[in-house]
């Protein structure tokens, strides 16, 4: 790692060296690097799941796997991609990006921070392990509904502990990120003058410290009722199934928020640079992120409208689902009047910024009309819901965290990244992203169901396409493994302004960016 | 560091923190109402207008189903 190295130029002593001064380390940089990097290995790992399901539904029938391993597949896929990749890959982010950005020195609980990252091995291990155990892997769905997840084997149990475990890491690190921001800024860094990234990241730590708890009692009830003779969701003992899934989405919803918020906030960073402008309604983004995070606390049964509700329940959380999407859509619409007569040049960063507001608003549009309770009715558990959520978690959240690796890995490695490998990944990754999740709304409005392995031969044709591009998209991202082991190991010298137009006080600071940075609060016009 | 702009002291007061919270769950503020609000603004009041606000939403909501429905 470049931080390394450079370490050594700027002569600083070190107690530790090699593996002991990672797993001893308190830099939040250190940390940063430690959070992406674990991240990237479980999106391979997720990815290669993905692929396994993919190649099992490439033809009608059963070829590659049986039905018990490929629910397997379909629950560890989410929970590894939700829990082990995006969440992850973006506190990486926040431990980077934040003390640079704010002016701090470091974040303001060092060691905890430690602590927060080192427990995801460990869940890490529990959940890649429990394949291995007696009776194979969680099987329920990544939403691990009763009663089916009442029933599994010990591979469920392994889950609830590894959620437990993120859980608590997702909770330090979001009570580390709120007292960094409110504390830890430079004299003259008022929350006014905060960039985007750091208030979307502000109001995600809220969000996440109020629903993990909740998760975190929803798997424990699970854990009880498998073992310690409570029935919560158990009928035979007088418990309620569907509670399970109000318990579930009241932490659900709020959580795709926050997926999503933290990738606003880099594009926001990344689209005013690129357009060589401020960003259009800095105060409304703030305003929206703001009531994005109180309102998502009201729509989460729009996941159960299938569940029998009572007329004025679908209509509740219809209506409140479908206002929720204003204060959203305002943040589309003020991405654009950032771009809208500003110098606009298309670097790397700025290409998949773009992609996103281009391919994240089509997911946004999804989510409308799974919103409308009639329509759900007919679309909930089929390939269109599938479709809707990968629009907005591959389309929005991964695409946002590409944009952001490539727009600061001049900071973190002191190279600039390839060009020509980061438009090459770009496009290949957003053509064959639309290859493979776009015929999915069709798939689904034609009625085939999610998470099965075998599939009526109507549907065959648009499986074999997605299957073949779902392939091209996984092989894709090898492109970024590369584009990222070249720009640390050499490259083009990154200045510490490493984009024209960029703003911020990240780019105060040398490329690579010291191993420690803002020692001595910086000064703020 | 000095910032150049006298901070106004005095606490907003209920109207101003509603007004700001209401304008939040449309999206949209103008800079200076925004600078305004950043220089007067109570965060704790903020933050339970916002919860306020959102209850009354809810009420709200609930309200026009059951006119609808009725
Ligand atoms: C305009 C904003 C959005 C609206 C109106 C919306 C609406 C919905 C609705 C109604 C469903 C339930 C569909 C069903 O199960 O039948 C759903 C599912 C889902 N949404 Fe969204 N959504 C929006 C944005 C997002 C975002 C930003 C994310 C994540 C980054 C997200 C992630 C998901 C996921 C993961 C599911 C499926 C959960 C599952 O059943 O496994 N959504 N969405
Ligand atoms: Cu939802």
């Amino acid at each position: 790692m470049a931080a390394v190295t450079h370490d050594q130029l700027q002569g600083h002593q070190h107690g530790q060296s090699g593996l002991m001064r990672w797993i001893t380390t308190t830099n939040h940089k250190d940390i940063g690097t430690l959070y992406m990097f674990f991240s990237f290995f479980m999106f391979l790992s997720g990815g290669v799941m993905a692929l396994t399901i993919r190649a099992e539904l490439f033809q009608p029938g059963l070829q590659v796997v049986q039905p018990e391993f490929f629910n397997q597949l379909t629950t560890m896929h989410g929970l590894v991609m939700v829990f082990g990749a995006i969440m992850p890959a973006f506190v990486g982010f926040a431990n980077w990006m934040i003390p640079l950005m704010i002016g701090a020195s470091d974040m303001a609980f060092a060691r905890m921070n430690n602590w927060s990252f080192w427990l995801l091995p460990p869940a890490a291990i529990l959940l890649l392990g429990s394949f291995f155990v007696p009776g194979g892997a969680a099987a329920a769905g990544w939403t691990m509904y009763a009663p089916l997840s009442v029933q599994m084997g010990m591979g469920m149990d392994l889950a609830i502990f590894a959620i437990h475990i993120m859980g608590i890491s997702s909770i330090m690190g979001a009570i580390n990120i709120v007292v960094t921001v409110l504390n830890m800024r430079a004299p003259g860094m008022t929350m006014m003058k905060m960039p985007m990234f750091c208030w979307t990241w502000l109001i995600t730590a809220y969000l996440l410290i109020a629903v993990m708890p909740v998760l975190a009692g929803a798997v424990t009830m699970i854990l009880t009722d498998r073992h310690f003779g409570t029935s919560f969701f158990n009928a035979a003992g007088g418990g309620d199934p569907v509670m399970y899934q109000h318990i579930f989405w009241f932490f659900g919803h709020p959580e795709v928020y926050i997926m999503i918020l933290p990738a606003f906030g880099i594009v926001s960073q990344i689209i005013p640079a690129f357009a060589r402008k401020p960003l259009f309604g800095y105060a409304s983004m703030v305003y929206a992120v703001a009531a994005i995070a109180i309102l998502s606390f009201a729509v989460w049964a729009h996941h159960m409208f299938a569940t029998g509700m009572p007329a004025a329940g679908q209509l509740f959380f219809m209506y409140a689902t479908m206002l929720i999407a204003v204060p959203t859509g305002v943040k589309v619409f003020n991405w654009v009047a950032t771009m809208w007569r500003g110098s606009l040049s298309f670097e790397t960063p700025m290409l998949w910024a773009v992609g996103f507001i281009f391919v994240f608003t089509i997911g946004g549009f999804t989510g409308l009309i799974c919103a409308i309770a009639p329509i759900d009715i007919q679309v909930q558990d089929t390939y269109y819901v599938v479709a809707h959520f990968h629009y907005v978690l591959v389309a929005g959240s991964l695409f946002a965290l590409f944009a952001g690796a490539y727009y600061w890995l001049p900071k973190w490695t002191g190279h600039m990244p390839s060009e020509f490998l980061g438009k090459l990944h770009f496009w290949c990754s957003l053509v064959f992203f639309n290859i493979t999740f776009f015929p999915m709304h069709f798939l689904g409005l034609a009625g085939m169901p999610r998470r099965i392995p075998d599939y009526a031969l109507q549907f065959a044709d648009f499986n074999a396409l997605i299957s073949i591009g779902a392939f091209g998209f996984g092989l894709s991202q090898l492109i970024f493994l590369v584009a990222v082991i070249k720009c640390i190991r050499g490259g083009e010298r990154a200045a510490a302004r490493s984009w024209e137009g960029a703003e911020g006080l990240e780019w105060t600071v040398p490329s690579p960016a010291p191993h420690h940075t803002f020692e001595e609060a910086p000064v703020l016009r | 560091m000095s910032t150049p702009t006298p901070r106004p002291h005095q606490r907003a007061g209920v109207w101003p923190t509603l007004r700001a919270v209401l304008w939040s769950f449309v999206g949209v503020r103008r800079r200076q109402a925004y600078h305004d609000d950043a220089g007067s603004l109570n965060p704790l009041a903020v933050v339970l207008a916002g919860v306020f606000v959102g209850v009354v939403f809810v009420v709200f909501i609930v309200i026009v189903v059951q006119v609808v429905l009725a």
